[in-house]
């Protein structure tokens, strides 16, 4: 229909007409209505600036933290090398004595038996117990100690991990063919210390031949490690704060070590999540006659599947602590609502429940740091506070869902 | 004066968007209302018209007048809630006594106006959107079509028969 067409329809004109003559009073409640989405929003921009400084400054922490460990592994890795070229293999000399690497042979001396050490101490050759051999591997050095002197003891120091060059007078008193020592380590691994033969992990047979030996071992570590997981988790929407009562967590994992302190971690966690939203904070997929919900109960269950990589910050005996940081996905299996309207005819309440099954890739991200102990070889156990933040939106109402909890676990280790 | 209030409204000043919101809220209400289904309806879609102007009012060209940049969202709004809600079902213990105009407004308000609006307001949704963009707003059928993803029959169709629907009610009110 042409311009003029419609112009000439004295039905339609009519009508145009008479919706211009509109005169519509102002009314302060609809503002209030509007008001309430700019206070939200504006409430919800803060924190969103909020979680990017705390992200940033989480980001840089980690990567201070691996550029320190770095550093150290690096200065490590230069000490080894150092050592590596300077120790020789053993091998007997023409007089049958032990030439041990990084040992250099004094001339032979007369050792004079009952002959006091310059501490004062009476020493007997046949109460020595110092020696140091050459392994079996190139670099290894298993330092076997008793009655040793200050300087001696310093090979007894529980992590040393750097050359330890020993000119040691006493050595000389006790072994006269050894004029110094230098203690190699042939890698990160190669941790000496005092062996607790109680703790069979850290030890080898060949530490334990001696109580008061030092053995350089490797560290051990399983490559893959399943856990059980259970916990509380308290959920909310839109910002971090107003939580309903707490949901839980139980599920599965499974960590795979890629070295001594990094380890990648997946599983599957069925998630009871119970959160409030608020108006504004819950897309409705529908609004009767133009009524927003209020607020909105929900209780929904889905199953988290977690990818991180996990940190060993700190090694200890028999335990260890670490940080964790990665991406989860969920699995929405069931969603239950609870609608809540307020107008000027009072409240009134409905319920909708859904099964979707829909998956939300890598909606969240986690983060979390934990305290793991060993129990024995193989079991452990583990308690991990966490913080799941969103990302995107989840479920049937788009909710930006937060997440704060503490996973308890019990490990085992396939050897 | 609108300038003043626009950059204050760039600045996310509360007291500005205020201003702005009272100088265009009939104008935004007389669009509302003969999209929506009833007067909350309308104040729903008028809300939601304003926050995007609120949140991109950067976007907005200050060398362009103002009314029609926001005739323009608010419309589009008013789409876009006629999208989501066609096939919603209809929660009839909800709408009593939420329909229509308010009482001041039936007695202090021009009469013409608030019975055009009834009327308008008893169409269903569908012959209500196209009846406003082709009359009103003045789009094509083939325009109509492409906003409403329908096909221009249909278009055409539902505003047959909304002419047909609000004659009956004008010559019923006459009467």
């Amino acid at each position: 229909m042409s311009k003029l067409d419609k112009n000439n329809d004295p039905l339609e004109s009519f009508f145009r007409n008479k919706l211009d003559d509109y005169d519509i009073p102002y009314d302060e409640q609809d503002w209030q209505m509007i008001k309430e989405k700019l206070d939200l929003a504006d409430k919800k921009l803060a924190y969103g600036n909020q979680m990017k400084w705390m992200t940033a400054a989480a980001v840089l922490l980690f990567s201070l933290l691996g550029y320190f460990i770095f550093e150290n592994y690096s200065s490590i890795s230069r000490i080894n090398e150092q050592l590596a070229n300077e120790t020789e293999l053993p091998k007997n000399n023409a007089s049958g004595k032990t030439v041990t690497p990084g040992i250099k042979n004094r001339p032979a001396k007369q050792n004079q038996e009952g002959e006091n050490d310059h501490l004062g101490n009476a020493s007997k050759q046949g109460d020595t117990n110092i020696a140091i051999n050459a392994a079996n591997q190139p670099g290894k050095a298993t330092a076997y100690k008793d009655n040793i002197s200050e300087q001696a003891a310093v090979a007894k120091m529980v992590d040393v991990q750097r050359v330890a060059t020993i000119n040691c007078v006493e050595c000389a008193r006790i072994a006269p063919d050894i004029e110094s020592v230098s203690l190699a380590y042939a890698s990160e691994n190669m941790i000496p210390r005092v062996v607790d033969n109680s703790d069979s992990r850290f030890t080898s047979g060949e530490g334990s031949r001696n109580n008061t030996s030092a053995a350089v071992q490797p560290r051990a570590f399983s490559r893959i490690e399943l856990g059980a997981v259970f916990g509380p988790d308290l959920s909310t929407a839109g910002t971090v704060s107003n939580f309903e009562n707490p949901g839980y967590k139980i599920g599965l994992r499974v960590d795979v070590r890629l070295n001594s302190r990094l380890a990648v971690s997946t599983g599957a966690v069925y998630s009871n999540v119970r959160y409030v939203a608020g108006r504004g904070e819950y897309t409705p997929t529908y609004e009767p006659n133009g009524i927003i919900a209020s607020e909105t109960f929900a209780e929904c269950a889905l199953i988290d599947i977690p990818l991180t990589l996990k940190y060993d910050l700190f090694h200890l005996p028999k335990s260890s602590v670490f940080a964790s940081g990665g991406l989860s996905s969920y699995i929405m299996l069931n969603e239950n609502y609870q609608f809540r309207y307020q107008d000027q005819y009072g409240e009134t309440s409905r319920e909708w429940s859904t099964q979707t099954g829909t998956l939300h890739l890598f909606s969240n991200a986690n983060f979390s740091v934990g305290y793991k102990r060993a129990l024995n070889q193989n079991w452990g156990i583990q308690i991990e506070p966490f913080i799941n933040v969103p990302l995107r939106g989840v479920g049937v109402g788009k909710v930006n869902l937060y997440s704060l909890g503490t996973l308890f676990s019990f490990n085992y280790s396939l050897q | 004066m609108l300038e003043k209030v626009l950059k204050g409204c760039r600045k996310q000043h509360r007291k500005s968007q205020k201003e702005l919101y009272k100088m265009f809220y009939g104008y935004g209400m007389s669009i509302t209302l003969r999209y929506a289904g009833s007067r909350d309806e309308a104040v729903t879609i008028l809300n939601d018209a304003f926050m995007k102007v609120f949140t991109n009012i950067d976007k907005y060209d200050f060398d362009r007048p103002f009314r029609p940049w926001l005739r323009q969202i608010i419309v589009n709004t008013a789409i876009n809630a006629f999208r989501r809600h066609e096939n919603a079902p209809v929660w009839e213990e909800l709408q009593n006594g939420k329909n229509g105009l308010r009482i001041e407004e039936q007695i202090t308000g021009r009469i013409a106006y608030r019975e055009i609006i009834a009327m308008i307001q008893q169409l269903t949704p569908a012959y209500r959107t196209v009846f406003n963009l082709y009359v009103i707003e003045g789009f094509k059928h083939r325009e109509i079509a492409v906003i409403l993803d329908i096909s221009e029959g249909t278009s055409k169709s539902n505003l047959a028969k909304a002419k047909r629907n609000l004659q009956e009610m004008v010559e019923k009110n006459l009467v």
